[in-house]
């Protein structure tokens, strides 16, 4: 028997043994990983840049840089209005179907300055509670005369239970208000900030006789929640607007280093006032802070100096917004160090003041739906800017996930071919970044996007192209398993620092392709 | 005698003999990789690990030919065959068990898919590859079970319960995909499916297979006789809980990402969106890789001490082509036996098998391979080793 154990000894050692092995190989592969065109023609719009007769780009920005919240102007509190009715004889018999309630009272909305004598809701609803203190069913109507939409007056009946005196009946109802548009004048025509309502009760048609005490309490509840509006007219106050805003530009907020040079800058700051209603103002401050930190303020001769802004003319489709237009040239304070600073961030400081004189429109202030108040940029000056160095960085998450088995990076090239028609040269360096962005490894490439030459007809740029390699050693490749986000830095210089001119034809187009040799493990 | 000898895949070459057995147990373990295009040098990388050199996976891929197959597996089974009457009519039938663990892969692939994936796409640049009707699919289960046997004839049938612990699979009924000159530009197109096992339980389903051994004796003294015997293993099915199916349905151009696509704050494109893939539980039936094989075998009872086996095997997958194999069996002594086989189908070609039986008086050990010259030789393209034991008492 001793062969038999030795032979299954045999089986389980040669099982154990059979252990094997990574098996592993290398793979080659080309994969384009980036192909993109940058063309100065898209760009080309209504709001940003125009194309000259010498195929020159003209910015024709329109930016705005301030829009105020007008709803703040006109704030409607949530209002209850409540009515009761109590009849006055000791007792009263009412046949089926019969009215014995049918009466109007006016309420006053609580405004500390503003008088309104309309005003359109925007948003808002009204929640209605109505009390039935007799036994049988009470047929009651709430309506709000002047407050009509469609040219239907606010209106509502509702069946209510019966109940008792100490238990009434209750009805309860949520209606959107918004559309309605509300007189304030009351029922004279001659008053403000008022608001008619109006209660009308019956018997029950279908129900007995009803006997009504002078105990028997009717009570209707309209309570206003959130009452916004989008019209509005009256005198809306003596209301100061006024703030330190900071604009951040994210596009410019990537600039780390260098310089640049505008040439012919003409610039127009302009304060919009689309309320019917005068208005008063300041530009205190407007400032430049650029990657440094460094602040430039902008002079003109109007800052911190009060201006009158006129009321906007027109009504509705018609309105036409008033402007106060600041101008900035080459004459104009110093508009050019401004822009030359390439600030991500700028810091503008304002007071508007509406009715500075008091209720001099006799109550007449409108506001629209489309009424604005705020500081506009608009920019019309030819594309003139000169680099030198310009350096921008940006850092993209990323994860290789090259601890992948099944496909590991070994080596390979990262290889960037570009067709270049802009004035300007790039030189691109990549740095790998860790979990805790700390740098791992520094790849630059083996050349570097040359700017464009002005082309024999002058009127655009000679295509250049390109052909730049970042070389991915083994040890490269190694890192990139704790690689996590990639750093990419680009230098900018362009042709000419002065009169440097971009033309219609401007693009680059980019293709970024990898040559990989991949390793597979299993 | 011990019922049946070495048998690869338990099955080459069986040997019938007509003695009463008394109580057995047998384990059987066995191994094998057949190609018709993958080179023994290349396949033992997979088998024994190591790396695959640049110039390898070249010549490899320079033996490929348009269709190509491989398949792999390897079992273990131990079981016990009692001798203890079950039937007052049939005195020699008996009752047995048996547990298996098996595991079983096969594909069939292109030419141009096998460079792709070793040699990458960098050698196809400005060519297409076409995958269609490429497929893979692997299964590891357990099985146990019971049955009876007749102790005489040595014909058994069992039933098993199949319990599959692992399973994949990969079919792409269309696929092709074009590489341009730069390899800037990649147009996949692809109707595809992967299906894999997912389900939390240790066991991913569960099935019922029949096997079964049946002895038929043919001829006479006078004429060419023997025994033809039927064998069928694993013939049955199983249900998969919960697999994950993976379909793809898409046609796709890609020729790079665009900057915007870096720097907006939307999230990029999964490779699964951008493929089109759409996810989806299933519980499919499929069958077990079992076979059915049909021969003549060896007679412990014959005068001859030389005589010829031949036969057909049939595995239940369409990757498996019939295999056909002849050979020749040659008992010295009674405790002594070895033989030697032609075989031809199955995942690859021919193949030359050797086997040798030693019987003693309680045990009985075999060893022997499908693929002698595979065992050896790095430009053939298969292995295979099978080893049985058993102890009778």
């Amino acid at each position: 028997m001793n062969i038999k154990y030795i032979l299954y000894t045999l089986i389980i050692l040669s099982a154990l043994g059979c252990r094997k092995d990574k098996t592993t190989w290398n793979s080659d592969w080309v994969l384009s990983l980036i192909n993109d065109s940058l063309l100065i023609k898209d760009y080309v719009n209504d709001t940003t840049l125009a194309i000259n007769s010498d195929q020159t780009i003209q910015i024709i920005a329109e930016r705005n840089l301030v829009n105020l919240d007008l709803s703040s102007i006109i704030e409607i509190p949530d209002t209850s209005v409540v009515q009761t009715f109590v009849i006055a004889l000791p007792s009263l018999t009412v046949a089926p179907g019969s009215s014995f309630i049918d009466e109007v009272k006016e309420h006053e909305f609580s405004f500390e300055e503003i008088v309104l004598t309309t005003a359109r809701i925007k948003s808002g609803k009204a929640v209605i509670s109505i009390e039935n203190p007799v036994s049988s069913k009470g047929v009651f109507t709430i309506s709000l005369p002047g407050v009509i939409k469609d040219g239907v007056e606010f209106s509502f009946t509702d069946i209510v239970p019966g109940g008792t005196a100490a238990n009434p009946g209750v009805g309860e109802l949520i209606l959107d208000l918004k559309g309605y548009t509300i007189d304030m004048t009351g029922s004279t025509g001659q008053l403000y900030n008022l608001l008619q309502s109006k209660m009308k009760v019956a018997t029950d048609p279908n129900g007995p006789s009803v006997t009504l005490t002078n105990q028997d309490v009717f009570k209707t509840k309209v309570k206003f929640e959130g009452l916004r509006v989008d019209y509005a007219k009256g005198y809306f106050g003596n209301v100061v607007f006024s703030d330190t805003t900071i604009v951040d530009v994210a596009e410019l907020s990537k600039i780390t280093g260098g310089s640049i040079n505008v040439e012919d800058v003409n610039l127009e700051l302009i304060i919009r006032n689309g309320i019917k209603a005068r208005a008063q103002g300041e530009i205190t401050l407007f400032e430049s802070i650029n990657f440094n930190n460094n602040v430039v303020g902008l002079t003109h001769p109007y800052f911190a100096q009060q201006f009158h802004i006129e009321p906007a003319l027109g009504a509705w489709n018609t309105l036409m917004p008033s402007e106060l237009s600041f101008l900035f040239d080459q004459s104009t304070g110093n508009m050019e160090s401004f822009i030359e600073n390439i600030g991500s961030k700028y810091e503008i400081g304002y007071a508007i003041e509406l009715n500075p004189l008091g209720n001099t429109s006799s109550g007449n202030d409108v506001l629209y739906p489309q009424s604005s108040l705020g500081i506009d940029l608009k920019a019309n000056f030819p594309l003139l800017i000169g680099a030198d160095n310009l350096t921008l960085r940006d850092t993209f998450e990323i994860d290789f996930k090259n601890d992948s088995k099944l496909f590991r990076i070994q080596s390979g090239k990262l290889i960037l071919n570009t067709t270049n028609t802009f004035p300007y040269g790039v030189k691109v360096k990549l740095e790998l970044l860790d979990v805790d962005k700390n740098s791992l490894k520094e790849i630059t490439s083996s050349g570097l996007i040359s700017p464009a030459q002005t082309n024999s007809t002058g009127n655009g740029h000679v295509p250049i192209k390109e052909k730049l390699e970042f070389i991915i050693d083994e040890e490269v490749a190694d890192l990139l398993k704790d690689t996590k986000s990639i750093m990419v830095t680009a230098v900018f210089s362009s042709t000419t620092y002065a009169n440097n001119k971009v033309y219609a034809n401007a693009a680059l187009k980019l293709l970024l392709t990898s040559h990989l040799k991949l390793k597979t493990e299993l | 005698m011990i019922g049946s000898n070495v048998k690869s895949q338990e099955l080459l070459p069986v040997m019938h003999d007509t003695s009463l057995v008394n109580h057995q147990i047998i384990m059987d373990g066995s191994f094998f990789q057949h190609s018709s295009s993958l080179t023994n040098e290349f396949s033992r990388k997979f088998i024994f690990g190591g790396e695959i050199a640049d110039e390898l996976s070249q010549d490899t891929y320079d033996r490929q030919k348009k269709y190509n197959r491989v398949g792999a597996g390897a079992k273990f089974r131990i079981s016990y065959k009692s001798a203890n009457q079950i039937f007052k009519s049939k005195p020699n039938w008996s009752w047995m068990i048996d547990v298996t663990n098996e595991v079983h892969g096969a594909a069939d692939y292109s030419g141009d898919f096998f460079g792709l994936a070793f040699l990458g796409n960098a050698s196809f640049l400005g060519e297409s590859i076409n995958f269609s009707n490429s497929s893979a699919q692997y299964v590891q289960y357990l099985s146990f079970g019971g049955g009876v046997h007749d102790r005489k004839t040595k014909n058994f049938i069992s039933l098993n319960a199949v319990l599959p612990q692992n399973y994949f699979s990969f079919i792409a009924n269309r696929g092709n995909i074009s590489f341009s000159e730069d390899g800037t530009d990649i147009q996949l197109d692809l109707l595809s499916e992967v299906m894999e096992a997912v389900s939390a339980p240790y066991f991913k389903g569960l099935g019922a297979a029949l096997n079964f051994d049946f002895n038929i004796p043919f001829g006479n003294d006078k004429s060419f006789n023997g025994v033809m015997k039927i064998t069928g293993r694993n013939i049955g099915a199983y249900q998969l809980f919960d697999a994950k199916l993976q379909e793809f349905d898409n046609n796709i151009s890609y020729s790079g990402f665009q900057i915007e696509d870096f720097t907006n704050d939307s999230e990029m494109t999964s490779l699964k969106d951008t493929l089109g893939v759409s996810e989806s539980i299933v519980s499919p039936v499929r069958l077990l890789p079992g076979f059915i094989q049909v021969g003549k075998v060896a007679s412990a009872n014959s005068t001859s001490k030389l005589q010829s086996i031949f036969g057909v095997r049939m595995y239940t997958n369409f990757i498996y082509r019939p295999m056909v194999y002849a050979g020749v069996h040659y008992q010295p002594f009674t405790a002594f036996s070895f033989g030697s086989q032609l075989s031809f189908g199955g995942y690859g070609n021919f193949r030359l098998g050797l086997y040798a039986n030693y019987t003693a008086k309680s045990i009985m050990v075999g060893f022997g391979t499908e693929d002698v010259l595979g065992a050896f030789l790095q430009n053939q393209f298969g292995h295979s080793g099978l080893i049985r034991l058993a102890w009778k008492f």
